[in-house]
């Protein structure tokens, strides 16, 4: 082997690195550092101050009802969007004719955040708005709310989100589904199982991969939610809508407060971190596979 | 297919409760199926049908009866104000989606078909980048930008947008490029093509259906993001229209029917390249289901 050959592979992997150690690795280490500072904007760098800011979170109502908000988003994501997806995915599978079905399902995925964020306002606008003027169309005023507000505010938002989040879903299990041989159901249908018998013993169990990828991409979404919050409600009324992921924007790019700003980022990624070991190391595991 | 595959199956075993079952099973999945898909399209709907009347008809009539008159003023202006913002969206996503495509294919050659000491890591360090949650990225990569006078530009945007994009597309690429024989670069290589050569010339044309699937999927997902223009940008004319539409919101605030003209101008680009594109989008998708 010459020298060369031995460059070459840091040849071809070198624009990539590059931008991701620069762009992406290195601002990590310095939120890091940063989250030990009491740092103020842009100009002047803060002092050190080692772990108060990380102390001073769980004494912070702000944060802690964002923390909350987001727990709550992440058990809705892993249980109303999932279901309903997977319920779509395997009807789908079987109907025919599902095209037309399938794009219906699918384009909210095609469409931005601050877009469906302004198209539910408009859903949940008291009165005037689409939600409350379909009850009244079929004279159930009574359930009319204030659909935004402090009570069903939170939940408004997650449903918002829960429009894409079962599309995404949806996709992935549909992409799973078709790896489950039509032969297998065949047969456990000739040898007498129920459709409830074949979902069980046999698509779920088969689903297993895809559901994993689910299961993380589903908590990460919830857990990063920010921009649909920062569309419709902005975390209020009075924080009952507030995420983590939207507390830290706001601490940092409308309070300027760099330090602590990082400090929320720091606990969001290291949650993350928490939630994506399975799902990596099913992926490491996969490579050894593929690679021998 | 398989309804009809499943229909003769009933009809030749001679079992007509069986098969009378089956067709009321599957009108019911239909029922279901349309239920369902109606409730995700009603708030697309919604919004076409608010943007073409004025609010004076909504207040008057209500938002979903047949309006009093059609009229596009309100898509007109809205695509007005809007078009600057979308210019903008296209000169950052083409050549971000451009830069990500070749960046990414460089690294996965690489990562899939050379030999070389540390493979597995850089492999599993690149996607492990796809879970790194862009709230402990965002300050840093504002401060760095500033420093080094890419704040407000475009390139600013664009190389953080390719850094973003790398982890998904370096697992979807790696992944289809472990699939193509690895005998046409021995051949190539043999005939004393050059690595370069061997990438450009033979494996960038052979992975095509690979690169259309991840340029679509890359378009929407930089198209759509919000964060990222929002940190970066400051001059009215770079804001992407995820950024320009909140603009657009703050200066309509309650004029419902110009909201809905500007959700529907801002995703536009997206949900028609979607619609032209939804297989390779969806094989996007889920070649690299790693995010929410």
């Amino acid at each position: 082997m010459s020298r060369f050959d031995k460059i070459t592979p840091w040849l071809f992997l070198s624009p990539a690195l590059a931008l991701y150690l620069v762009l992406g690795v290195w601002p990590i280490l310095q939120s890091i550092s940063l989250s030990f500072t009491d740092t103020v904007g842009i100009r002047e760098p803060g002092d050190f101050i080692g772990l108060d800011n990380f102390v001073e979170l769980p004494d912070d109502v702000y944060f802690t009802d964002a923390l909350k908000n987001t727990l709550k988003w992440i058990i809705f994501n892993l249980t109303v969007p999932t279901s309903l997806a997977l319920f779509l995915a395997v009807i789908l599978n079987e109907a025919f004719g599902s095209r037309v079905f399938k794009t219906v399902f699918f384009i909210p995925l095609a469409i931005s955040m601050p877009v469906i964020g302004i198209i539910w306002l408009w859903i949940y606008q008291p009165n005037i708005g689409l939600l409350d003027q379909l009850l009244s169309m079929v004279g159930l005023d009574d359930l009319s709310q204030q659909w935004l507000g402090p009570t069903y505010g939170l939940a408004a938002v997650m449903i918002a989100g829960a429009w894409r989040q079962t599309a995404f879903s949806m996709v992935i299990f549909l992409a799973g589904l078709t790896s489950v041989p039509l032969d297998l159901i065949e047969a456990a249908k000739i040898d007498g199982a129920n459709r409830w018998q074949t979902f069980w013993s046999i698509i779920i169990p088969m689903l297993r991969p895809a559901t994993t990828i689910v299961i993380s991409s589903t908590v990460i979404s919830a857990l990063l939610a920010t921009e649909i919050v920062l569309t419709m409600t902005k975390g209020g009324p009075f924080g009952t809508t507030d995420v983590m992921g939207h507390r830290m924007y706001t601490e940092t790019f409308w309070n300027y407060n760099f330090g602590y700003g990082a400090s929320i980022g720091v606990v969001i990624a290291l949650i993350a971190a928490v939630i994506v070991v399975p799902y990596l190391s099913r992926m490491n595991s996969l490579q050894e596979q593929d690679w021998g | 297919m398989e309804n009809t595959k499943q229909l003769t199956t009933m009809m030749n075993a001679d079992d007509t409760n069986t098969l009378y079952f089956s067709r009321i099973l599957s009108m019911l999945r239909y029922g279901v199926l349309t239920v369902l898909a109606i409730i995700f399209f009603v708030p697309i709907f919604g919004t076409i049908l608010t943007s073409l009347r004025t609010i004076k008809d909504i207040s008057q009539n209500g938002a979903w009866t047949i309006p009093d008159a059609i009229i596009f003023d309100n898509l007109i202006t809205a695509a007005g104000r809007l078009v600057p913002n979308l210019q903008a969206s296209a000169l950052i996503t083409i050549p971000a989606v451009l830069g990500t495509c070749l960046v990414a294919a460089m690294a996965s050659y690489a990562l899939s078909r050379l030999r070389f000491r540390g493979r597995v890591v850089v492999f599993l360090g690149l996607v492990a980048g796809g879970f790194i949650p862009v709230h402990i990225q965002l300050i840093p990569v504002f401060k760095l930008m500033n420093a080094i006078g890419l704040y407000d530009t475009y390139t600013g945007l664009i190389l953080t947008h390719i850094m973003r994009q790398i982890p998904i597309s370096v697992l979807i690429l790696t992944n289809f490029f472990n699939t193509v024989p690895g005998e046409l670069r021995e051949a190539a290589r043999i005939d004393g093509a050059s690595e370069f050569g061997t990438f450009f010339r033979i494996f960038l044309p052979l992975t095509r259906p690979a690169l259309a699937a991840l340029f679509i999927f890359l378009f929407t997902w930089i198209w759509n993001d919000l964060l990222w223009g929002l940190v970066l940008t400051q001059s009215p004319e770079l804001k992407p229209v995820t950024v320009g539409i909140l603009s657009f919101q703050g200066e309509f605030a309650i004029e419902w029917p110009m909201l809905a003209a500007g959700a529907i101008i801002a995703t536009l680009p997206t949900v028609v390249v979607f619609l032209a594109f939804q297989r390779h989008f969806i094989k996007g998708l889920t070649m690299g289901s790693v995010k929410g």
